[in-house]
């Protein structure tokens, strides 16, 4: 019995290679655990990526599927198309804003339509970088996740990435301003933050130190990450309107407040 | 009495030399000796900033060989160049035509190289500075020239160089290495900074009729055609604002509205005949002229609040009950005169542009209302974006009764004195200290 079915298989890999149908991919909807089922097999590197990245944590899984459609013949282009990821992350405002009004996200936005997306996602094979092409780059299914760490690997992974169109000293230079450039963003926070604890050392009032901390706070989860997207995404935008003058403004509101409650 | 005022005006100039001296200086503009140049500069800036610099490779190139070995270094702007027209013309412009032949010296193009064969858009580009700001061919010396880019770290005011950078290289509007006029047609190409609370021009478009209809079907029109009657259904930023001429000033008005225009001066009547003339592309007169009354009625509108709360301020300040007082708080930025003599800057004339940061919060709260509010109801009402003026100028209100508490609270007996909460601080301490 297993006689005849190795038999089988192996007459119907002759006809494949035959027909030169080995290559492509099966046709079919396919459940997530059957797309992981089989890329174990095929690509296992793939899976361990996405299992490691921020899409692959049971908590917040995003799955085969919710990126690449269940059409298998497309799979891969259909992934690597901005829309993609925008249909989820569309309500974080500062990741998705800061990249579509930065020349990058312009330049795929206008031209999205006439781009070969069969292309895989290295070698400059598009003429601006998508969400996936920095992201995922080379098919690196770890989503996100060396792209949003800091460090020496991230720095690596990022000159590479941006190397495909740009020069090193062009690089190097960006990032280098780009560090600066957050590094002040942090001083202002840090200046906040000494003063909120100033002000609670000093034992002043409750109400007015819970408004100095939600100032604060705004200037941490809002104002920093924009500075941050806008470096990160190139949007001028975002570093400066939403970002530096933004965190100027909460600094003057908390050291109003603070001020405001002097005896 | 002659010699105290000559001894006066030696130390004047002894100050004003020894001020000068105290920043490391090589920047450019009115306050270039104060300040220095971030290494990101030679990028927004080439032709004042950029020095080749000995790279690791040796020799003169022809064109073709540097697409030959680029095309493995570098292979998305290959590509981009591959796909323009400069690949496709009979004669092809390759990459030693703007960028030198010498690998050691690489030239950095700057708006004069591209000028070498675009003369005529050069020309029309230059020609803007004829009608002072707002202006793209001033922007970079408008930049520089603020006091609180001279004053602020310049790693923070690199963000600043990145949009007034359209002064001076040509793919802030073309991107290279495509540079197609069919780009820089559309909308998008201009959002990257027109965009954000002071002048959000994208919203105010994509939110008229104009910009509805592009959204719906811009992507179907022919962008190869150029901005002319007939060409397009509806019309883009780059129809209205540089239809026949390549530049944006000569038909400029309220002066961003950062300012009170009177829009009846003979120099703004030719401007606003030019404007009703694009209109009359697709509109008859009377829905045109319309328009440009309901702006008009806006601004006043707009006017009547701002002086209302500039008003209020001043007389704040003639009270001296603003804190923290001059000398309570860092020097007006970059200002000789204010180093010794302070004095609290209210509205536009004064410069208060320049003074958001390090000042008392009802000068913040003026400026948010006069630099976000107020400046975005008039992107509304300049693009037909009538809600979104409306949205604007329920904000203004919403800021003028923020900024009348405040003034109750300030006026209220019994002085709390800032101490040195705006004195000290890290940021403040390294702001003060590089520049």
């Amino acid at each position: 019995m297993a006689g005849w079915r190795i038999f089988a298989a192996a007459a119907l890999v002759v006809c494949l290679l035959a027909h030169g149908a080995v290559a492509q991919a099966p046709e079919g909807d396919f459940a997530d655990t059957e797309c992981v089922k089989c890329h174990l097999e095929k690509s296992p590197a793939v899976v361990e990526q996405w299992k490691a990245g921020d899409h692959g944590k049971p908590d917040r899984m995003v799955t085969c599927f919710d990126c690449h459609g269940g059409t298998h013949e497309i799979a891969a282009p259909t992934a690597r198309t901005n829309g993609a990821c925008i249909r989820c992350h569309e309500n974080e405002g500062a990741a998705v804003h800061s990249y579509r009004t930065s020349k990058h996200g312009v330049i795929a936005l206008l031209e999205q339509a006439t781009w070969d997306w069969t292309q895989p996602l290295m070698e400059g094979n598009y003429r601006a970088p998508t969400c996936a092409y920095c992201h995922l780059h080379s098919g690196d299914h770890d989503v996100g996740g060396i792209l949003s760490r800091r460090g020496a690997a991230a720095r690596a992974r990022v000159e590479e990435v941006c190397s495909d169109c740009h020069s090193p000293r062009f690089i190097s230079t960006y990032m280098a301003t780009g560090e600066r450039m957050y590094q002040i963003g942090l001083m202002k926070g840090r200046e906040a933050e000494a003063l909120v604890e100033r002000f609670r050392k000093a034992d002043q009032d409750e109400r007015t130190l819970a408004d100095m901390n939600e100032t604060y706070e705004k200037m941490k989860y809002y104002h920093l990450k924009n500075l941050r997207m806008g470096i990160a995404h190139q949007s001028p935008d975002y570093q400066w309107w939403h970002g530096h003058p933004a965190l100027d403004g909460d600094l003057i509101r908390i050291k109003s407040l603070y001020q405001g409650s002097l005896k | 009495m002659r010699s105290l005022a000559s001894l006066l005006l030696a130390l004047l100039f002894l100050y004003t030399s020894v001020a000068m001296a105290g920043g490391a200086g090589k920047g450019i503009g009115l306050y270039g000796g104060e300040w220095s140049p971030d290494p990101m500069s030679e990028y927004w800036d080439p032709k004042s900033f950029y020095t080749p610099r000995a790279d690791l490779v040796e020799g003169i190139y022809r064109g073709e060989e540097c697409v030959d070995c680029h095309e493995g270094i570098t292979p998305g702007i290959v590509k981009g160049w591959r796909a323009s027209r400069h690949a496709a013309a009979a004669k092809p412009v390759l990459c030693d035509a703007c960028h030198g032949a010498d690998h050691q010296k690489i030239i950095f193009p700057t708006t004069e190289t591209c000028a070498g064969c675009h003369e005529k858009q050069h020309g029309e580009f230059m020609d803007e500075k004829r009608y002072g700001f707002p202006s793209h061919a001033l922007a970079m010396e408008r930049a520089v020239d603020a006091k609180h880019f001279v004053d602020k770290p310049k790693a923070e005011t690199a963000s600043c160089m990145q949009c007034h950078s359209v002064a001076t290289k040509c793919d802030s509007c073309h991107t290279r290495h495509l540079f197609s006029a069919a780009e820089a047609r559309r909308p998008e190409a201009c959002v990257t900074c027109h965009s954000g609370p002071p002048h959000p021009d994208d919203e105010t478009y994509y939110s008229s009729a104009h910009g509805k209809l592009y959204l719906a079907e811009g992507s179907k029109w022919d962008w190869s055609k150029p901005l002319a009657k007939g060409n397009y259904p509806a019309p883009t930023c780059a129809y209205c604002h540089m239809r026949g001429k390549h530049q944006v000033a000569e038909k400029a008005i309220w002066k961003f509205g950062l300012r009170e225009v009177n829009p009846n001066t003979s120099e703004n009547m030719v401007k606003k005949a030019k404007w009703m003339a694009v209109c009359r592309d697709c509109h008859d007169e009377k829905t045109s002229a319309k328009a440009f009354s309901t702006l008009a009625k806006e601004r006043k509108r707009a006017w009547t609040k701002l002086y209302e709360m500039e008003d209020l301020l001043k007389d704040l300040r003639s009270g001296k009950v603003i804190t923290p007082a001059p000398g309570q708080r860092p020097a007006y930025p970059a200002d000789f005169v204010d180093s010794i003599w302070p004095i609290i800057r209210i509205g536009f004339h004064e410069g208060q542009a320049s003074a958001f940061y390090n000042v008392s919060l009802i000068e913040r709260l003026y400026f948010e209302m006069w630099y976000f509010d107020n400046l975005g109801a008039y992107k509304g009402a300049a693009h037909g974006a009538d809600e979104l003026a409306n949205l604007q100028h329920q904000k203004m209100e919403r800021s003028m009764k923020r900024i009348r508490a405040e003034a109750a609270r300030l006026r209220r007996p019994g002085k709390r004195e800032p101490g040195d909460l705006w004195l000290r601080g890290e940021y403040t301490d390294f702001n003060r200290e590089n520049n």
